[in-house]
């Protein structure tokens, strides 16, 4: 079915061809002009004109054919809105129009032209005077044949007296009266009985017709006209001659007399005329209907070819339109590798050319604008690479405070996938990560005014409080308007959290050497003057010794431990990172603190599946340690007081560790001190040193996690310890110190 | 009787050196033809005589045709129908179309032409004849109207009979 589909369409696209349009256009034609020449020749045989005929019928019914399957085409192209199928609908129209318009008005005027033309070659008054000739005529050769009829009589009278051996030349003598050119005496069966003839050769009479001669052998007088074949007219008479013998047997007299030729001329030129006109005014209507059959067909056929011409002229006049169309579209899809063919010089050919170096130099245009991306690109990469090596944050803003660029680092330490907010706008982003509120505002806040400069951001983050270093400046295009923003941070928590701890840790050490020192001489020297004197004293005054010496003794022991706790702080240690238990640890730190007597209840909910992991076995159980002793310090006076201490598994920043919560119902965290409660010397106990919860910082990040430290809503303290399941991939490992 | 042509009889003789055929035809113009004539239109007869050679299973080629026509015109001036054979090369006048009729109705035909010639056939022979009205000659409008026209389509039904030559 598709193949009788595209065979038809490449028949009726062959149709279409220039040199068949020709070729079958000239025929039809040349058939069309024999018709009309044909038809002219109204009164010859018709042969040529019936094959005239049927062949004009035929390149019709061909041309109506192909006319109704290129216009189905058309229709077909138009309702799918084929490229410049209306277009070409249009100029056919067009063209049609043009084309039926005159061929109908000729055709009106010419069937007008015709059917009174045909009318007005004949006239009544013609008509009447050639019937009257004709009737004159044959009144002429009527009274003729009378006169020979009435010499018969009297011939036949003379002959049928006359004796047998007389009758020869009898009727050589009246034959020769007469000037007949034949006279014959025939018995009744028609044999020859006497015969005289002009031509003296002549032995054989002219026998007339059989039925003629049966009339005239029942007595009948036989008298006609005859036309010979040479146009010649000639009287025949068959007169019964009755014998007057007793038998009575009848013969006949046949006289054969021509038409004088003068009037046999006249008789045959009337007879021919009278036909003729007779003839022309029978063929008058059949006349009208083939000149009008011609005339319709030539018109017919005319049409259908100037329909076929308008739709070969249409085509080739949309062909290059529909080429620049399709160029068009092919350039809108992206394809500038097109190339018209150019078939004519006219205008459109001119267009078609224009068209084509237009989109040679769209082409190069775009290759330039290719290799510029290209580039554009690599240089984009580049920054991007040199950007992620960054240690530091890079973030860039358009003057409308949207995100354009960042880098990882900056991800890493905002801690928010960047990449999903490029192209949104600050406010979006502080939406999103509220924790990320006080960098949004001074962001926004240093953008608004136009300020750069540099700033510590503090920040609170899963990991605790983060420490941002802030600088801002402008991006400016070459006419110094402000394009944009360029932001560069740095995470210096740890720099200033290490400083801060080597500060305090030489505060500490230098404490405890200065203090440390003096100590022992004041306690020696106490008990020296306690021992020396208390005795020596009188009753009443060595009450007062004694409570001197002891409290001074008392306030080194103190002083001591303080100085303990600091040498401690200060101390520089090796991890030992040994495998060991976690759960193990947490549940021997509980057992310690449930003495006998103490009315706080541990529950503890251990990591089933936890593994044994890799930690300072004595770093961990100090932490653990000051934790919970903290926490049973604040759950002193507090009824049904309880501590729970969980452990689980838990991924942080990709990296799978383990956390211990440690939970309390006590009075929590004092809120002034709760954000700096990890520093040393920050304290709510009047006897505390303040560097429990330090140290705990301190080995824990030692280990490479974190801890964090917050009051819950219900009340009660809330610390949480992170541990990374190995410390192989922490940048400390065994060599880490606690500094 | 019904305007039209028409073979009543037809009969066939052939031996190794002559064919003969007799056949009588009924003869009637319709009236458009009859009218026709009267008004100075000449018409023609064509009888046609077809001889083939019988074979069982594909068609019968044809080893001879003849054809006699015989041309009628009416003669206004002496109201008299002139009959024309250019086989006979005579030419005849008759006073009315029922004379001329009943003198062409009788068609005899004889030829010994074939002698020897004659191919040999297992199957034998058969003869067509065929009279009709001749439009090929008629004015070039006519022809138009003998396509349309039933009463311009005189022909007789084709007889056709096999032929037994006799020794």
């Amino acid at each position: 079915m598709k193949s009788t589909f595209s065979l038809t369409s490449k028949i009726f696209r062959q149709a279409l061809n220039p040199a068949a349009v020709l070729t079958v256009s000239a025929f039809f034609l040349i058939a069309i002009f024999s018709l009309s020449m044909s038809a002219q020749n109204a009164q010859g045989p018709g042969t040529w004109f019936t094959v005239l005929l049927l062949v004009n019928v035929i390149g019709i019914a061909v041309l109506l054919v192909f006319l109704l399957a290129s216009f189905m085409r058309l229709v077909r192209q138009y309702r799918k809105r084929v490229l410049g199928s209306r277009l070409m609908v249009r100029f056919v129209v067009l063209f049609i129009i043009l084309t039926i318009i005159p061929i109908s008005v000729v055709f009106y005027f010419s069937t007008q032209f015709l059917t009174r033309g045909v009318d007005s070659w004949f006239d009544d008054k013609i008509e009447q005077a050639l019937d009257d000739a004709l009737l004159l005529g044959q009144g002429f050769l009527e009274a003729t044949k009378q006169n020979i009829i009435d010499n018969a009589r009297i011939d036949a009278k003379r002959i049928s007296s006359a004796p047998e051996n007389q009758i020869i030349r009898l009727l050589e003598e009246i034959r020769r009266q007469r000037g007949y050119i034949e006279l014959d005496l025939l018995a009744r069966n028609g044999r020859a009985i006497a015969s005289s003839n002009i031509n003296a050769i002549t032995l054989f009479p002219d026998n007339p017709a059989k039925n003629d001669m049966i009339k005239a052998a029942g007595g009948e007088v036989v008298a006609k006209l005859e036309p010979m074949a040479s146009g010649a007219l000639q009287y025949r008479i068959l007169y019964p001659v009755i014998d007057s013998g007793f038998a009575q047997q009848s013969r006949i007299l046949q006289i054969i007399e021509p038409l004088p030729l003068r009037y046999s001329r006249l008789g045959n030129s009337l007879e021919q005329a009278s036909s003729e006109y007779n003839r022309l005014s029978y063929l008058r209507k059949p006349l009208k209907i083939s000149f009008l059959l011609s005339l319709s067909l030539i018109t017919m056929m005319t049409t259908l070819i100037s329909i076929w011409l308008a739709l070969y002229a249409a085509r080739r006049l949309v062909a290059p339109i529909n080429d620049l169309a399709e160029g068009t579209r092919a350039v809108a899809a992206g394809d500038y590798s097109t190339q018209l063919p150019v078939k004519s010089e006219d205008e459109l050919g001119l267009l078609v050319g224009s068209f084509n170096s237009m989109i040679t130099q769209v082409r190069r245009a775009q290759d330039d604008a290719e290799a510029n991306h290209l580039l554009e690109q690599r240089q984009r990469a580049y920054l991007q690479s040199v950007l992620s090596n960054l240690s530091s944050g890079v973030l860039s803003f358009d003057h409308a405070q949207v995100l354009q660029t960042h880098n990882n680092r900056a991800s890493a330490i905002l801690g928010a996938d960047l990449a999903q907010y490029s192209r949104n706008s600050l406010p979006e982003l502080c939406l999103s990560h509220p924790n990320l509120k006080v960098f949004c505002e001074h962001l926004t806040e240093v953008m608004d005014k136009g300020r750069t400069g540099e700033q510590e951001i503090s920040l609170n983050s899963a990991q605790g409080k983060q420490l941002l270093m802030v600088r801002t400046s402008t991006l400016s295009l070459e006419d110094h308007i402000t394009s944009g923003w360029v932001v560069v941070f740095d995470d210096v928590t740890s720099l200033v959290t290490a400083e801060r701890d080597a500060a305090w840790g030489e505060v500490a050490r230098r404490l405890a050497h200065e203090i440390k020192n003096p100590l022992t001489p004041i306690g020696l020297s106490a008990e020296r003057i306690r021992r020396k004197y208390l005795h020596k004293l009188p009753e009443d005054e060595r009450e007062a010794l004694d409570r001197s010496t002891r409290t001074i003794a008392e306030q080194v022991q103190t002083l001591k431990r303080m100085v303990d706790a600091f040498a401690s702080y200060a101390r520089s240690e090796r991890l030992n990172l040994r495998s060991a238990d976690l759960n193990r640890l947490i549940e021997d730190v509980v057992e310690l603190h449930r003495e006998p007597g103490n009315p706080i209840t541990f529950s503890l909910q251990l990591e089933t599946e936890l593994k044994p992991m890799v930690f300072d076995q004595d770093g961990i159980r100090q932490v653990l340690n000051n934790i919970v002793g903290n926490a049973c310090e604040a759950l002193k006076d507090v009824p049904s007081a309880s501590i729970s201490i969980c452990s689980q598994r838990e991924t942080q920043q990709e990296r799978s560790g383990v956390s211990v919560i440690i939970q309390d119902n006590g009075h929590g965290f004092e809120p002034e001190i709760i954000d700096r409660v990890f520093e040393p010397y920050i304290t709510s106990k009047p006897d505390g040193t303040g560097l429990g919860m330090a140290i705990v910082k301190r080995i824990t990040q030692a280990h490479g996690g974190f801890v964090i430290a917050s009051n819950l809503d219900q009340g009660g303290g809330y610390v949480k310890i992170w541990l990374p399941e190995s410390t192989s991939d922490t940048p400390n490992q065994t060599q880490l110190e606690l500094s | 009787m019904a305007d039209g042509f028409s073979i009543e009889e037809a009969h066939a003789t052939f031996n190794q050196s002559a064919l003969s055929v007799d056949a009588k035809f009924d003869l009637q113009l319709s009236g458009a033809v009859s009218e026709a004539l009267h008004n100075g239109v000449s018409i023609q007869l064509l009888t046609t005589l077809d001889l083939f050679t019988r074979r069982p299973y594909i068609w019968d080629p044809r080893i001879a045709r003849w054809a006699f026509t015989q041309k009628i015109r009416y003669h206004s001036l002496t109201n008299r129908y002139i009959l024309t054979s250019p086989q006979h090369k005579e030419s005849r006048s008759y006073a009315s179309l029922a004379d001329l009729f009943s003198d062409i109705e009788h068609f005899s035909f004889q030829s010994d032409i074939l002698g020897d010639t004659l191919p040999e056939s297992k199957s034998g022979y058969k003869l067509r004849l065929r009279i009709a009205l001749d439009n090929t000659i008629l004015p070039a409008p006519l022809r138009v109207m003998t396509y349309i026209s039933p009463a311009w389509k005189l022909r007789s039904d084709i007889r056709e009979w096999p032929v037994v030559i006799e020794p």
